[in-house]
């Protein structure tokens, strides 16, 4: 299966390469994005910095930084060679007059790429272009194929035991990073590679989330997270809110915009329809109950994201967004955001776009949760 | 991932503990003729930010902009909300929050003004290429110079109160190592990292890596974890970060009836590594240690992994290191009050077995101190 989705990689890759009239691709992936790098050559970073060159013949040469990791490299990566870098910009320009790459190379990355590499680089190819080819990438990688949408399948799951975990020990006196280590153990034990998680805990004063703080979980609290497990380099994550006693009526009011916001994104949600649509319907719930104010950049970022090998994927779910919606891309619908009524909450599910309509991946019911 | 406990302690680390680093900065960008230093960190690099405000925004593209005088602007790419999780951690009180880096950057260094049109950059080489060519743009005539070396090397000296945060942060790594041992159930390795980083993080480390290598043809030495099942020895690598301060241990975990020729490798690491550690003390230069360990193993049998880092570029993972093919040592004398993490490994290429050894060090002019203190050796 992995050498099929090699094979239709490149051949996609390869036809963007022959739109854009490029005899070379740079991928650039560092830890906290190293979704360009992962997709191309298949390499499960470690650390420091890691780049691909893909030529017009489709010849790969992988990059890497962390000698302990090289042999692992080799065996795992679908690169044809792995360098081990000392210094990027020789063993890159090395490889790149090597591979015959002397009028456009696009670089996926170049935006947060070190500005000491490609500084070089131009310097030893001055007539070199070099463009940007990071949203193409991404728009690449935005329809998943069968296998990667396998394993976020097997990431949701991991996002259901991990907040199951995180239920069970959502009690009052558990500090928040110590509900965090919890969550961490679970997701790990079920195989997560990575995770990503923020919470935060507390009343109406509750703005947003964070990484976890010293402060113990209180009844009559909200406590909320977004727990964000990675399988085999896929991310899928779901947002809940628990409340710590019981259920305010003002924390049910709250919820209940929330729920119909996403309800009526999910009823949309079909391949070819604007994404601007489904941040259009959520923000129009909000407004509909008064609270149209807290859906503005002041208050929350978007009503949801893509996902994939990054986290945090194009396209974005927010008024004005221009990507449209396609059979085969996962996407978060979360209208998180700051209401008076009950403080900051959140809620959401990962979801893939099929023919037929949307497929919530996750199984945890949709509800605002209440923990003794 | 940072999703451990993020904290200032004002105890543990004095206010101006940090106003003094900045002062001392200050000074040097004085005599420079420095009108600012922009300080870069991100996920991967944030410690130079940290040293100078006691906090770096997460993930988030930042920058620490320092001027001859006052404690500094912070801008960055987080979203505004952030603020007061910011200003509650750091020093450094007013924060901009520009979407676009180089803008951020841009706007703090037009409205604090250029006398001298030098601006030096920490962390150039990381520096996000975009957010340069902005910078360049914006400000054509200004000379940006590379000055990382130079906050390296104040950096690379520790204080009393940092010597004390690498020491907790050593005995996270210990008591994460030591609780696994004693309650030992796993199969995978991603159960036994699971546990470890759960430890880690109930001791109130804020980042942790793991890195674990089992008894499979596979995946020979230290990796990421995965859902392999652990057979044989298991080698662990524990990267504990708290406070903004690293340590790291690595030990190696045997089966309770290791075959003889394990024992062998592991009595050989131990007399290596020994030998290798005396020489961890101030005006020994890195390239000469990992040298004598280079003509003490010359068994063409036998693959040899050793590094030594400075708890700097933790995140990226940068440091000297020697394998039987390549070598990148740091020519660079050690100095009292360095930390050293220093790692010593030896595979065996025909039956796969293998043992490491890593830890923490403090140097010392006459005793180097050992942070981390774990035995060796433990069974499971």
């Amino acid at each position: 299966m992995l050498e099929e989705e090699f094979k239709s990689r490149l051949e996609r890759i390869k036809a963007y390469m022959g739109e854009e009239d490029l005899d070379g691709l740079l991928a650039y992936s560092m830890p906290w994005r190293k979704d360009h790098v992962r997709y191309i050559a298949h390499y499960r970073m470690w650390g420091g910095h890691s780049y691909a060159l893909l030529s017009k013949k489709g010849e790969l040469t992988l990059f890497i930084t962390v000698p302990d990791d090289l042999e692992r490299a080799e065996k795992e990566s679908w690169a044809n060679k792995v360098i081990l870098l000392s210094e990027p910009w020789i063993e890159l320009a090395a490889e790149i007059k090597r591979m015959g790459i002397t009028k456009r190379l696009g670089v996926a990355g170049l935006e947060f790429c070190p500005a000491k590499t490609i500084a070089n680089i131009q310097e030893k190819f001055p007539r070199l272009e070099l463009i940007s080819a990071s949203n193409a990438l991404i728009g690449i990688r935005a329809v998943k194929s069968e296998y990667e949408i396998a394993m976020m399948k097997k990431a949701a799951q991991i996002c259901d035991l991990g907040f199951q975990t995180f239920l069970e020990f959502a009690h009052p006196g558990i500090r928040e990073y110590e509900l965090v280590a919890e969550v961490e153990r679970r997701v790990r034990h079920e195989g997560a590679e990575d995770h990503f998680m923020l919470i935060a805990s507390g009343g109406k004063d509750t703005m947003s989330m964070t990484p976890p703080k010293d402060k113990k979980l209180n009844r009559g609290e909200l406590v909320l997270t977004e727990v964000t497990p990675q399988y085999n380099g896929y991310w899928t994550q779901i947002c809940r809110s628990v409340a710590m006693g019981e259920i305010s009526k003002e924390m049910q009011r709250s919820h209940d915009i929330f729920l119909k916001a996403t309800e009526e994104a999910l009823k949309i949600a079909k391949p070819g329809v604007p994404i601007t649509k489904l941040a259009e319907v959520q923000n129009q719930v909000f407004t509909e109950e008064g609270f149209g104010e807290y859906t503005s950049l002041k208050w929350t970022r978007s009503r949801g994201h893509g996902q994939g090998l990054h986290l945090d994927e194009p396209p974005l779910i927010a008024e004005g967004g221009e990507m449209v919606l396609q059979e085969g891309m996962v996407i978060i619908i979360h209208p998180n955001t700051y209401l008076p009524l009950a403080g900051y909450m959140v809620f959401g599910d990962p979801i893939l776009l099929t023919g037929k309509g949307p497929e919530i991946l996750t199984k945890t019911e949709r509800k605002l949760f209440c923990q003794a | 991932m940072k999703n451990g406990l993020i904290v200032w302690d004002h105890n543990e680390i004095p206010d101006d503990e940090i106003r003094a680093r900045i002062k001392t900065i200050q000074k040097s960008m004085r005599a420079e003729n420095l009108d600012a230093l922009i300080i870069f960190g991100d996920v991967n690099e944030a410690g130079a930010v940290s040293y100078f405000s006691y906090f770096a925004p997460y993930y988030f593209s930042t920058a620490l902009i320092l001027t001859q005088t006052g404690e500094g602007i912070m801008t960055t790419v987080m979203a505004q909300r952030g603020k007061p999780w910011i200003q509650s951690n750091s020093l450094i009180q007013d924060i901009r929050f520009q979407r676009n880096y180089g803008k951020g950057c841009s706007d703090v260094l037009k409205e604090i003004g250029l006398s001298y049109n030098r601006v030096g950059i920490v962390e150039l080489d990381l520096f996000p290429y975009t957010a340069l060519l902005d910078l360049k743009k914006e400000f054509p005539h200004v000379e940006f110079i590379d000055v990382t070396d130079a906050i390296n090397e104040l950096r690379l000296i520790r204080s009393p109160v940092e010597i004390n945060i690498i020491s907790k942060a050593a005995q996270i790594a210990d008591g994460a190592i030591e609780a696994v041992l004693r309650n030992w159930y796993f199969k995978k390795e991603c159960e036994l990292a699971g546990e470890i980083e759960r430890q880690a993080r109930y001791r109130r480390c804020e980042d942790i890596f793991v890195h674990i290598a089992s008894h499979a043809p596979g995946n020979r030495w230290l990796h990421l974890p995965t859902e392999q099942i652990l057979e044989q020895e298991v080698l662990v690598e524990v990267m504990v970060q708290l406070e903004n301060y690293w340590a790291v241990i690595g030990r190696t975990i045997l089966p309770h009836n290791p075959e003889p020729s394990l024992l062998h490798l592991k009595d050989s690491v131990e007399e290596l590594y020994s030998k290798a550690i005396k020489n961890i003390k101030s005006g020994v230069i890195v390239n000469d240690i990992f040298q004598g360990i280079r003509e003490e193993v010359k068994n063409d049998n036998i693959k040899l992994f050793s590094s030594i880092g400075f708890g700097l570029y933790v995140e990226s993972m940068q440091r000297a290191w020697i394998t039987d093919e390549n070598q990148r040592g740091f020519n660079v004398p050690l100095k009292e009050n360095m930390e050293v993490f220093f790692q010593l490994g030896l595979l065996d290429k025909k039956n796969y077995n293998k043992f490491l050894i890593q830890d923490t060090f403090i140097v010392g002019e006459r005793e180097t101190g050992q942070c981390t203190k774990t035995q060796f050796v433990a069974n499971y």
